[in-house]
């Protein structure tokens, strides 16, 4: 039987754009990869939470009140760093392909790029 | 030997990487219904507008894929798949050195299982650049004569679905196969073995368990894949004997096995490769062995063109290389074109123990001497 050829056309890379509005791909991606670090993030906490528990060790008041030392401020900086690269790879990844293909109107439909 | 059996070859991730990997996990199911659930309302429009079973499947593939929701499911399922990827990898490359290790240490251990590489195997050509479900890599990724990341990705990417069902809930698929083979042959005691397109090794191992006497050999065409199943036979302690050899040429001479089997390959490839290894299969049997292919239980015939255009995602966006030539071929045909008596061989569906769901049988006995031997 003969290869029936995919409806959504696929990059040279062999990526796919589902939807014919720019950016939307990327922007459902976005909250996916939020989602994910929220997932890990409520996971943490959760554990945290158990194990200080089991402790007798948790006081939600002075969590509140916690004031970082310089070392755990940068590591608090480092934390959101992270997570805003990750949120915004999607678009970082659509600024390197612009620099490599130039502007729309050289490219064609945009969900066929 | 349940599904999800425990080695030293699989991953301990990090927390953090298990927190990835539980809510992709999640992800992709929660995605997967609502696929479903989508797929199901515009099947239903699309048979009440009068194009029912004997409407267009080029008709339905446009309306489909034109359906915004349907392309924001299309976009959770690929996108899920890729993070699913990324976590596992990342646990791999965590332990890589480790993984290594074990690798080359795998042989001094008295189980008796062996590993055969070789430079010569001829691979249909689609092989170079497959990347089945997406899987980084292909099946054939080769980073040097110790890596064996295809393989640790390849079962990691399994066991992270066994553990979202619960240990040892499932029955596996040789289980199921060698549970099959005792109902329809009660005797059959195999001395020789042959499991085609082996991967990991997952469903070879199984047989060596099941049948203590028996020799096991297992063939696919990915080195890492075979190094990992070496290493991952070696580490549960059960002897196999892993070859790098291709479905359409194996190595081993006329009537030399009494089971052929396969798990899960039909799908992977094309026509001629199925029917060659349906050709090799009734070669390598002696007279009174048998062979069993199982594989998915889908059926083109039996869907709407809705449901056709919808599983065609696996082949377009997921990497499957043959699925809508699998979805319609003829396995009772094609192993009486290898060969077997019409009158000896079964082709069906055949329920898991806990009748969740089916899995498709190619099975035949041989029962005339093969003519050239
Ligand atoms: C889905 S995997 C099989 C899984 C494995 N049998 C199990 O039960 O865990 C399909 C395998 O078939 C192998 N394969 C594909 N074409 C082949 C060929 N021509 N010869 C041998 N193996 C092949 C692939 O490399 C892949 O590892």
């Amino acid at each position: 039987m003969s290869k029936i050829p995919p409806p959504i056309s696929k990059r040279e890379d062999d990526g796919v754009r589902f939807f014919e509005t720019p950016g939307l791909d990327m922007l459902y991606r976005t909250c996916l990869a939020l989602a994910e670090e929220l997932a890990v993030t409520q996971d943490r906490l959760d554990t945290l939470e158990r194990v200080l528990s089991q402790r007798g060790q948790i006081d939600p008041e002075e969590v509140d009140r916690f004031e970082p030392d310089a070392h755990a401020e940068n590591q608090k900086r480092i934390m959101a760093a992270r997570l805003s690269e990750h949120v915004l790879a999607p678009i970082k990844d659509l600024v390197k392909q612009y620099e490599v293909r130039g502007p729309e109107a050289e490219r064609g439909r945009p969900h066929e790029r | 030997m349940a599904r999800n059996v425990q080695h030293e070859m699989l991953t301990s991730p990090s927390s953090r990487i298990r927190a990835r990997q539980r809510f992709v996990l999640a992800l992709k199911s929660s995605g997967e219904q609502l696929r479903r659930q989508l797929v199901g309302s515009v099947d239903a429009h699309f048979s009440a507008a009068g194009k029912g079973a004997e409407g267009n499947f080029q008709q339905a593939v446009s309306k489909l894929y034109s359906e915004d929701e349907y392309r924001a499911v299309c976009l959770v399922k690929r996108a899920g798949q890729e993070m699913m990827w990324n976590a596992i990898e990342d646990a791999i490359d965590a332990e890589l050195p480790r993984l290594r290790s074990l690798f080359e240490d795998a042989g001094k251990r008295d189980v008796g299982g062996s590993l055969n590489l070789r430079d010569d195997v001829s691979l249909p050509d689609e092989w170079t650049t497959a990347r089945v479900h997406l899987q980084p890599g292909g099946y054939l990724r080769d980073d040097g004569d110790r890596d064996v990341v295809a393989g640790a990705l390849y079962e990691e990417g399994g066991a992270l679905y066994s553990r979202g069902q619960g240990v040892g809930t499932k029955e596996s698929k040789a289980e199921c196969i060698i549970r099959f083979l005792k109902e329809w042959k009660p005797d059959f005691q195999p001395r020789r073995i042959l499991d085609i397109g082996c991967s990991a090794g997952a469903s070879s191992v199984p047989y060596a368990s099941a049948f203590p006497e028996a020799e096991v050999h297992a063939i696919d065409i990915g080195k890492g894949l075979l190094r990992y199943a070496h290493a991952r036979a070696q580490s549960i302690g059960v002897p196999v004997h892993f070859h790098e050899m291709s479905a359409e040429q194996i190595s081993f001479p006329d009537g030399s096995f009494d089971l052929v089997v396969s798990h899960n390959a039909m799908h992977e490839m094309s026509s001629s490769t199925q029917q060659a290894m349906f050709n090799e299969s009734f070669r390598l049997l002696r007279r009174g062995g048998v062979c069993v292919h199982q594989d998915l239980p889908v059926k083109f015939a039996e869907m709407s063109p809705v449901r056709q255009a919808d599983i065609m995602f696996d082949e377009w966006y997921n990497g499957e290389l043959h699925w809508s030539d699998y979805a319609q071929t003829d396995c009772q045909a094609g192993l009486e074109v290898a060969g077997f008596d019409p009158a000896a061989i079964d082709c069906k569906p055949f329920p898991l123990l806990d009748k969740t769901m089916s899995w498709l049988l190619a099975a035949a006995e041989k029962t005339v001497a093969d003519e050239m031997s």
